[in-house]
């Protein structure tokens, strides 16, 4: 019989008696705290601060508590899965904490990711329920590409669970406590994003009331934040106040001063100040206001300035620091009006940034040049101008932004594109070739491009009628023409242009009734047959706008009649018609084909991806600046070669994998042709034409073999490249 | 009625008990009451093998001792022969003793070996387990009140860890306690702590939350058991110091 003493006391421990530890030890846990392991309290992770026993973050520094592993046999999965199984399988728990737990599910129906959110409720479950239920409406109709959409909602055991979109990536949240805090054109991006989501919710009467890092979700792929978890709050926290530290729904660190004041009447400017305090943990890497309890941090929220930005992050630009002092006002009316203004204050256009000079001219030509085109109208029928001053000032103005953006090291070519490209808030037709990135103009309703285009034809007919007058003024003198062609002049001016501007609106009220009758509302009707800029990416990319669009051209991806998905298709066709023994044959070169595809739209993946980093003609760039540095420069030197050895591997490596794209699809040409006269052979005498099927089976293997080591080589890659991808793209903003 | 009043009133890290099991007891007095037959009842249910290994130490054989501990129980719960004597000292485990001992010096006088209980059962004794258990714990030559300490002690912490276990798993999370339950007595060592983390796919960080939590469970489970066969909440802090004498080698340890 074996008998263990305890090795801290001594004492007797028995196997299958007090589960198998000391007894003694476990008696001297039970005592008072009296400096035993009792008497201890939980500590923040983070800032090692005192814990509530039930804290789910910490009242210091907002660090969410860990929250244990959910062990095998998970009743709420068990439970979901019984109530669910119709429409989702559940795939794995995506995390756990305070408040409930994310399962990663499957969408049977629709076949597509979703994540399922279930809401751990404690008080009031009926009334909560209710709240939950109303507010789950409100969200659904929320449709933004920055906002997490909600599919459904109902409850399993008496807990509300929500079914929303799956986003593959990580929070804000994560992201900062990983790497403190964000770049600042990374963070302004992320505050125009979810400035965006606000700004629809907003409109349409939705509060947030819980922004803050863990709410945002950074999109891997499309490198988008999006909000989520929208009226969870406001149903959560509408009836509970501020009890105990840890036990408040929404962060005391991310709280407005009318939160924190317990006011019932909250608006959209309070997720702007959560905006604000969010802004500020990105870009300084802490939060505004930290103190040692949650009434301390709320108190602070409603006294005291938070310590300057600039004093924290001394290298911010101007648009930014205010942009971010602004929403964090005490008094909501002096915050911004609304997210819009905030978005735009921020300046993030849908493009790079510019450089300050350039930024100042870019897209204003065509404001001069109507401007100008107005001064020399107005003062056309002043005698004696041959030179009107709108003209000369235009001119003047013009060689000065030309000059200035000149210094900025851009090319004439480039500074004329630069300022006559399309301005940001243009919404009229625009000449092709200066249109911005991402304008939709092409892919318009022929209704809306014609009422988007009428005020031009306006203007075009007046200047071109203005300018022949003048002319014929002119050479001829104004007395010269009898008072009948002056009649005439103004009859058309009058009549003509009279009738030209009444068909505007009559073109409008078309284009947005045809709008209307494909299902848009009458605002989104407005704003797509007339104000929202074609250029404006982020409106147009939403689902239901995008849907009143013709589809994205595409010009590079048409398939041609032998493009891989030409050649997979015939192979399965052929494959399909194959019978007795080769029909094994036909599954085989199948799913080889099916394969080859794959690495064939992975390559392409992966060359754009390349492709997006690295400009053409980089290193050209890159050799002429090390060639005009000369020896001396030793560390710029050494960078700008580090650099080009970057861009060197990068097209080595754009190479390699074009090379690999076209032998895969050589196969599947090979393999196509193949199994085409394996077909008509057996159509002519069945049964197996062992030359022919021997080859067929080889080449799949092949393709077999060469798939696999393609898996391999790309898994290995995928490693070195997380290290070496952040390196190949940075440097170039470094310079 | 000093006890129930003591306990209702109870300040400090206790307060939070309201009548104890063995209080409920007590107050019934020597009359009973429906209320206190059943907490009787229960306390015995829960406690009744270290009578019986108390009963086996005093020299009985095994089915006498089973026979023996049914016929005691039976007098006592059904009967209500609670001695006036005993109660003042207010503690469940000492009156049990006592009481036992007075019973097993009746029945020796009587030996009335065969007639014990009326026919009728109110404890289920599972004799084999008891048997075996018995045996386990035979390894030390110590008296029969000793023996008798040691196993309440030991079936305190019986009771307290099942409803531990059960109440994890309720929620799932049976493996999670048995992983963790060993952090109850070894001291925090965060070596330990990342280990666990492994083995249940989780962080360090959360290890330690988990354990943090478990033991203040464990330690509210505790003192609400022996809360429940002490006269009052005040008390509980001295019946654990009392066990904790009983036990092992170096008792110093407080």
């Amino acid at each position: 019989m074996e008998r263990k003493t305890c090795p801290n006391c001594g004492a007797a421990i028995e196997a299958e008696r007090a589960g198998g530890l000391c007894p003694a030890c476990l008696l001297k846990e039970g005592l008072a705290a009296d400096g035993t392991t009792a008497g201890r309290r939980l500590r923040c992770h983070a800032c090692q601060s005192a814990l509530g026993e039930d804290a789910r973050f910490c009242a210091r520094c907002g660090a969410p508590v860990p929250v244990e592993p959910a062990a095998q046999g998970d009743p709420l999965r068990a439970a979901l899965e019984a109530k669910l199984q119709a429409q989702y399988r559940i795939v794995r728990l995506l995390g756990r904490g305070g408040m409930g737990a994310v399962y990663l599910a499957r969408d049977m129906t629709l076949d597509r990711e979703v994540a399922i959110k279930v809401v751990k409720t404690d008080s009031h479950a009926r009334e909560i329920q209710d709240r939950l239920r109303r507010e789950a409406r409100t969200a659904a109709r929320l449709s933004h590409p920055n906002i997490v959409p909600l599919h459904a909602f109902g409850d399993v055991e008496g807990m509300p669970y929500f079914v929303m979109g799956y986003v593959r990536g990580e929070s804000l949240a994560t992201r900062l406590r990983r790497d403190g805090k964000l770049p600042e054109e990374d963070a302004r991006r992320v505050l125009a994003d979810v400035a965006e989501a606000l700004d629809h919710a907003h409109r349409q009467g939705v509060v947030h009331r819980d922004v803050k890092p863990d709410n945002v979700l950074l999109d891997d792929e499309s490198g988008r934040a999006l909000l989520t978890d929208f009226g969870v709050a406001k149903a959560l926290g509408g009836s509970e106040t501020l009890t105990a530290v840890g036990s408040v729904v929404g962060t005391p660190s991310y709280m407005s001063p009318e939160q924190a004041a317990g006011r019932a009447e909250i608006d959209g400017r309070s997720d702007i100040y959560s905006l604000g305090v969010m802004a500020y943990a990105m870009l300084t890497g802490r939060l505004p206001f930290e103190g040692k309890t949650a009434a301390d941090v709320l108190t602070k929220h409603l006294t005291q300035e938070p310590p300057p930005l600039r004093s924290l992050a001394p290298t911010l630009s101007d648009a930014t620091l205010q942009a971010v002092e602004r929403c964090l006002a005490k008094d909501p009316a002096r915050r911004w009006p609304d997210a819009r203004s905030l978005k735009l204050a921020l300046g993030v256009s849908e493009e790079p940034q510019l450089p300050d000079t350039v930024r100042m001219v870019d897209g204003q030509g065509i404001l001069f040049a109507v401007l100008t085109t107005i001064g020399m109208l107005a003062l056309a029928g002043a005698p004696g101008q041959p030179w009107p001053p709108g003209a000369l000032a235009f001119a003047i103005i013009y060689a000065y932004a030309v000059f200035r953006t000149r210094g900025e090291g851009l090319s004439i070519g480039e500074t004329q594109r630069v300022i006559w490209r399309e301005p940001s808030w243009w919404p009229f037709w625009y000449p092709r070739g200066l249109r911005r990135r991402g304008s939709v103009w092409d892919r318009l309703p022929a209704g809306v491009r014609l009422s988007r285009a009428w005020p031009l034809v306006i203007c075009g007919c007046a200047f071109l009628l203005s300018v022949g007058l003048q002319l014929l003024y002119a050479v001829w003198g104004w007395r010269r023409f009898p008072p009948a062609f002056h009649l005439g002049q103004f009859a058309i001016d009058v009549l003509g242009f009279g009738g030209l501007l009444a068909l505007w609106p009559v073109l409008m009220s078309r284009a947005r009734s045809a709008l209307e009758r494909q299902g848009l509302d009458p605002a989104d009707a407005r704003r797509v047959a007339f104000t929202v800029p074609p250029s404006r990416a982020s409106f147009w990319a939403r689902p239901h706008i995008a849907a009143v669009l013709a589809p994205v051209p595409r010009v590079e991806t048409a398939r041609r009649p032998d493009s891989p998905h030409d050649q997979l298709q015939s192979i399965l066709r052929n494959a399909d018609g194959l019978s007795g023994t080769s029909r094994v044959l036909g599954a085989q070169a199948a799913v080889a084909a099916r394969q080859l595809l794959v690495s064939i739209e992975q390559a392409d993946r992966d060359l754009a991806e390349l492709a997006r980093s690295l400009d053409a003609g980089e290193a050209e760039r890159l050799e002429a600046k090390i060639e005009a540095l000369g020896e001396g420069s030793g560390p710029i030197r050494q960078l700008l070669e580090k650099q080009l050895e970057l861009v060197r591997e990068l097209q080595g490596r754009i190479a390699e994998g074009r090379d690999e794209r076209s032998r895969s699809v050589e196969m599947l040409k090979t393999l196509a042709l193949h199994l085409t006269t394996l077909r008509a052979r057996a159509a002519v005498a069945p049964g197996e034409v062992p030359s022919l099927s021997e080859r067929v089976r080889a080449l799949c293997d092949e393709i077999d073999g060469q798939t696999l080591a393609l898996a391999a080589a790309r898994a290995s890659a995928g490693q070195e490249a997380s290290n070496t991808s952040t390196h190949a793209r940075t440097p170039r903003r470094d310079l | 009625m000093p006890s129930s009043s003591g306990a209702g009133t109870s300040p400090g890290a206790g307060g939070r008990f309201e009548t104890t099991q063995w209080s409920l007891v007590l107050a019934a007095g020597q009359r009973g009451s429906a209320a206190a037959e059943e907490a009787l009842a229960r306390l015995c249910s829960l406690y009744w093998y270290p009578v019986f290994a108390f009963v086996r130490r005093k020299g009985h054989a095994p089915d006498d001792a089973q026979d023996l501990t049914q016929g005691f129980f039976a007098r006592l719960i059904e009967k209500g022969e609670l001695s006036a004597a005993d109660r003042s000292r207010g503690r469940f485990r000492s009156f049990l003793l006592t009481n036992c001992q007075f019973f097993l010096a009746n029945e020796r006088d009587r030996a009335l070996a065969r007639k014990r209980g009326g026919g009728r059962v109110p404890l289920s004794i599972d004799v084999a387990t008891a048997e075996g258990r018995y045996e386990r714990a035979l390894a030390h030559s110590e008296t029969p009140e000793r023996l008798y300490d040691r196993q309440w002690c030991l079936t305190l912490l019986d009771g307290v860890f099942e409803a531990l276990r059960a109440e994890y798993a309720a929620a799932g999370k049976a493996d999670l306690f048995d992983r963790l339950k060993e952090f109850l007595t070894a001291g925090p060592d965060a070596g330990t702590h990342a280990d666990a983390a492994r083995e249940l796919g989780t962080t360090a960080g959360a290890v330690k939350v988990a354990v943090h939590r478990l033991r203040r469970r464990y330690r509210d489970e505790l003192r609400r058991r022996v809360a429940d066969t002490v006269g009052s909440d005040r008390d509980v802090e001295d019946e654990i110091r009392y066990l904790l004498e009983t036990l092992g080698p170096s008792r110093g340890g407080v």
